[in-house]
């Protein structure tokens, strides 16, 4: 009972405290200080000396101290027979030794404990004290850490902190009141340390954050001054992350880093590095306010270790944590750029150090080589510097592809020798080429481009963008710095499509093809394209063909098609319809033109007709063809001529009375233009005038023959009408009789020619042709004919003639009179072939019996002397002949043997 | 005054600076090209050529009436609110009516300012709030009207070209 009413005592005492020191807060402006409570006699160096402070410190002024009544409570229970002590609280900042803030003297002793001095001289009554709002803004830390430190030290150890948020301290005077204090348990380690978290909303960021810290040491209570804090003012970020190193395209190290995430300020960044090589060694610590910072004259073979940190750039804040450090070493032979993506006649430039068995190369005797195969001119060097050469390629070629590597090597050496690592250049050919095609309807525009002509670069992505003026495109395209991506898809056949619809039609679109790499980006050659000027028409449609009547002409029409409204031309091909049509080509450039009629060699066939149009001014493609459109044959004229015909006489040639059958050859349609209905046999005759048959189709008709002279014509008829130009023929018995054939031969060539020639004798009609007749007399086939000009003298029969068979040929003069007298040869082909056969027999045989002769006449004479010798020879063989039985041959005729050798005589 | 002057200049800039080579000529032409490009088009949408011309449509008095547009600054402005209501009608067809309208009217511009003409850039109709409503109760309406005055309109003015039309 006595304890609780203590313990309430204590806690009035306490906020009485509170309440008196609420004006004079402490106010951490530096977010590292320290808290010390000691004895009032004793000086703030004998409690310093475990941090280390010097004895000959000067005592407090005593502004701002606290009496702090230290509660010796090992057990829980307050032991009041110790002697008393008062102890002062105050607050310090690291630099400064004397207290910054004492309360004992503000309200007289207001807070008193006793305590064993003793007890106190084994507990910690110096504190480290650190607080900052996280980088987040959303929970203040306090750190508290006591300077103090025995490992052997049995007693509880315990920190709280006790807070208030009230709002902005000059709208609220007033002081809070006791029950407004929040308490938070700090989390302390074995070592003494202990975090304090207290959550602050985002809305109280501004406010005053007002705390008092109740350290439980030994059991004593230890009650630090009430600080003051504004949380915004004391935010300490999270140390910037992703910490990189890298040599620049112009030779700097460039330190870069990112700044820690969900900070709502920017930051400014403080970076300490230092540079360790072989001949230098130097620190620098430089504040930026970017995430990077620039660093020259490196050296190669040398590292560099580098930290970052952050603070609010803006404002009161603290410095966050340094970044862990990061270590960049330098390769002996620094290139930089170290590669170089470029495009096709450009011109660039590498710059390089050396350094070669620790000693740089003077940069005037650096030499370049590229792809270790060739020596780079020394025109093409610099010096920059002392250390620094520089080469300059111009006009670049396109990168050749060596295996796998699909760069150029260029190298910086030392006369002799070459360092391995290289810089890599890659020169690219972007000239792409963007063609574009607007629709029929004046709607879409169709962008296609390949990659084909340009080297495939790995992992590079294409884009197409486009800039889009107003009207009309510029003379010299150029790539504008506003323009907007395109999405493009690949096709089938290796090209990207693009579509802009809808579109503008007089307005340039500038449109070029970016190559991303990660060394960079190229772009190709800009080109313009006015909408309006690619325009690929809509085939013309309603497209005739008709071979036209009367006239003869193939008559092609057509329409324009809508859009576009310029002046249009047309392009007409036409031919012979089948499977491989051979066209013909005929041009239109009256915009106003919607037909046309073309000559044609055949006025009887379907013909094929297609129509194309495009802009007459040259812009734009051809439309595609127009659907073929065929013609129809029909009837165009009344048939050319009428059809050659002759006659088959039958019956007894004395007779006056004959049956004539007329012969002819259906007509072609060339000549009938281009069809026969039927044919009309046209009569004349002295007695019974001039009549007509109609015979239909027939190509054959008979009539009777009577008079002196009969003449007929043959007529074909069409749906136009009859043939005006017509063959006549006339019987005449007069005219039968008149014979100026004087003689008719033929000499078979092959069995498919035969030619014919003939002579004729003087006469005083008028000859208008023959005719040649020819018929197998072995066979009863049919009579051919053939009409002949008057003018020729000899002519080529085409047929299928057997040479063992007989034939007959005759040839009939035609006179305007009538028919004359026919020459006939019979069977003249087998004679013939005997007759030639029988003369070539006699060229032959003749040599053949005189030779013979002379070889018999020859063949007598040494036969004559052989049988004489044999005869001689033989009578001496005594074996064989009687006669000569007994008598010596040898004796009589010496050196016989050589003579007869011979086996018998041996 | 000078001032509106110097910002008509300086906005044709941009369009004289790719115009300056093209033979005025050649503007002329396009121009009326482009008329009938645009007439063509309002044409071929199918539903506008079966409305009778014999009835009148009233309550769309904010669309521009078939009256003379004898100047270019008259047809720009007139230009100016049909690319305004066609605008507002998000069909394929219309936007793309509504983009040649806008090369007309840089057309106009060019040939005005060979002209010696400042033209000013007509903003279309201020008080066109009410058009949205419209649009949505009696869309069919409106566009068939647009089209049918607009289709006039540039006959007229394609007419009018021909004579040389003052600023």
């Amino acid at each position: 009972m006595i304890c609780q009413k203590f313990c309430v005592v204590l806690l009035h005492w306490e906020f009485i405290y509170v309440i008196t020191a609420f004006n004079l807060s402490y106010p951490i402006t530096p977010w590292r200080f320290k808290l010390s409570c000691m004895p009032p006699n004793s000086t703030y160096d004998y409690f310093l000396l475990p941090a280390g402070l010097s004895k000959n410190t000067s005592n407090s002024n005593g502004r701002y101290e606290t009496a702090v009544e230290p509660k010796f409570n090992s057990s829980g229970t307050l032991f009041s027979n110790l002697s008393k002590t008062t102890f002062h609280c105050c607050f310090r900042s690291e630099q400064d030794r004397n207290c910054s803030l004492c309360a004992d003297n503000i309200e007289g002793k207001t807070f008193v404990s006793t305590v064993n001095s003793l007890v106190f001289q084994q507990i910690d009554a110096n504190w480290n004290i650190q607080c900052w709002l996280k980088g987040d803004l959303k929970l203040f830390i306090c750190y508290v850490e006591s300077l103090f430190k025995n490992p052997f030290r049995n007693y509880n150890y315990k920190v709280h902190l006790l807070y208030v948020l009230p709002e902005v301290l000059e709208d609220s005077p007033l002081v809070p009141q006791k029950g407004s204090f929040q308490m938070v348990h700090c989390n302390c380690s074995v070592h003494e340390c202990c975090e304090c978290l207290v959550p602050v909303p985002t809305a109280k960021l501004n406010d005053t954050l007002l705390m008092c810290l109740k350290i439980t040491s030994g059991g004593v209570i230890f009650q630090s001054p009430l600080m003051s804090v504004q949380p915004i003012n004391m935010v300490k970020p999270d140390p910037p992350l992703g910490l990189h190193m890298e040599i620049t395209d112009d030779g700097n190290l460039k330190i870069s880093w990112s700044s820690p995430p969900l900070v709502p300020f920017p930051l400014q960044y403080q970076v300490k590095y230092s540079e360790n090589s072989t001949t230098v060694i130097r620190e620098a610590d430089k504040i930026v306010s970017a995430t990077s910072l620039l660093v020259d004259s490196i050296l190669p073979g040398s590292s560099y270790e580098v930290q970052v940190r952050g603070k609010r750039l803006d404002g009161p804040g603290i410095w966050s944590d340094w970044s862990t450090p990061h270590v960049f070493t330098t390769q002996d032979v620094i290139y930089f750029p170290p590669k170089i993506l470029t495009s096709v006649g450009s011109n660039v430039a590498f710059h390089c150090i050396y350094k070669n068995e620790n000693k740089i190369v003077p940069s005037k005797e650096i030499v370049w080589w590229m792809n270790l195969a060739e020596k780079i001119p020394q025109s093409q060097y610099d010096v920059v510097s002392d250390h620094v050469s520089k080469v300059t390629f111009f006009n670049l070629n396109e990168t050749k592809p060596r295996g796998k590597f699909t760069y150029d090597a260029v190298y910086c050496c030392n006369e002799h020798e070459c360092h391995h690592r290289y810089a890599e250049l890659y020169v690219i050919d972007v000239n792409i080429n963007i063609s574009c095609e607007t629709d029929g309807y004046l709607t879409k525009m169709t962008c296609r481009w390949s990659t084909s002509t340009i080297q495939s670069l790995a992992e590079s992505t294409l884009q197409l963008r486009y800039h889009r003026s107003s009207l009309y495109c510029s003379d010299i395209p150029s790539i504008h710095p506003i323009s907007e991506p395109k999405d493009c898809y690949l096709q089938s056949d290796g090209f990207y499509e693009c579509i802009f619809q809808p579109i503008f039609l007089l307005s340039g679109y500038t449109m070029w093809i970016r190559i991303n790499h990660s060394l960079g980006s190229l772009d190709s050659p800009p080109t313009c394209v006015l909408p309006d000027s690619v325009v690929k028409p809509l085939p013309p449609s309603s497209v005739k063909a008709e071979i036209t009547i009367n006239i003869g002409l193939l008559k092609i029409s057509w329409e324009k098609p809508v859009f576009p409204e310029n002046n249009l031309q047309f392009q007409i091909r036409y031919g012979l319809s089948g499977k491989e049509v051979q066209w013909k080509m005929y041009e239109v450039y009256d915009a106003k033109s919607k037909s046309v009629s073309l000559p044609v060699p055949d006025l009887c066939a379907v013909y094929a007709v297609q129509v194309r149009c495009k802009r007459l001014d040259g812009l734009g493609y051809w439309s595609n063809w127009s659907n073929p459109a065929y013609t129809v044959v029909m009837d165009i004229k009344v048939p050319m001529r009428g059809p050659e015909f002759w006659r088959i006489i039958n019956g007894d040639t004395m007779k006056k009375e004959k049956n004539v059958t007329l012969l002819w050859k259906p007509l072609m349609k060339n000549d009938s233009l281009c069809s026969v209905q039927r044919y009309v046999i046209n009569h004349h005759t002295s007695c019974n005038g001039t009549w007509s048959e109609d015979v239909g189709n027939h190509t054959k008709f008979t009539f009777l023959w009577t008079e002196q002279a009969h003449t007929v014509t043959v007529l074909a008829i069409n749906s136009i009408g009859a043939s005006v130009a017509n063959f006549n023929l006339t019987f005449s018995w007069p005219m039968s009789k008149v014979n100026i054939v004087q003689s008719l031969s033929a000499y078979p060539l092959n069995s498919s020619c035969v030619i014919v020639s003939w002579i004729l004798s003087p006469s005083d009609y008028k000859l208008m042709y023959f005719i040649i007749e020819w018929k197998n007399l072995n066979e009863d086939g049919e009579i051919k004919w053939l009409r002949i000009s008057s003018s020729v003298k000899k002519y080529y029969i085409h047929d299928h003639f057997i040479p063992i068979e007989k034939y007959q040929f005759s040839l009939y003069p035609i006179f305007m009179e009538g028919v004359g007298k026919p020459k006939i040869i019979n069977s003249f082909t087998q004679d013939d072939i005997e007759k030639h056969q029988s003369d070539a027999g006699l060229y032959v045989i003749v040599p053949v019996i005189i030779s013979s002769s002379i070889l018999l006449l020859g063949t007598l004479l040494i036969s004559h002397q052989r049988m004489k010798k044999l005869f001689w020879e033989d009578v001496p063989n005594p074996k064989n002949c009687s006669w000569a039985q007994g008598l010596n041959f040898q004796k009589r005729m010496p050196g016989t043997k050589e003579l007869l050798g011979g086996g018998w005589l041996t | 005054m000078h001032w509106r002057t110097l910002c008509g200049f300086l906005w044709l800039w941009p369009y004289l600076f790719y115009v300056q080579a093209v033979p005025i000529q050649k503007v002329q032409d396009d121009t009326k090209t482009l008329i009938k490009t645009i007439v063509t088009r309002i044409n071929d949408i199918s539903h506008t050529q079966s409305v009778s011309s014999k009835q009148k449509v009233t309550g769309l008095d904010f669309i521009p009436g078939l009256h003379p547009i004898l100047t270019l600054s008259k047809m720009d402005q007139t230009l100016a609110v049909y690319q305004q209501i066609l605008t507002s009608m998000p069909s394929r067809n219309m936007i793309q009516i509504s983009n040649d309208l806008e090369n007309l009217r840089d057309l106009l511009h060019v040939l005005a300012f060979s002209k010696s003409c400042h033209l000013p850039w007509a903003s279309g109709l201020e008080t066109l709030d009410s058009l949205g409503g419209v649009l949505e109760a009696s869309g069919y309406s409106t566009e068939v009207v647009a089209l049918s005055r607009l289709q006039g309109s540039l006959q007229d003015m394609l007419w009018q070209l021909d004579l040389s039309p003052g600023c």
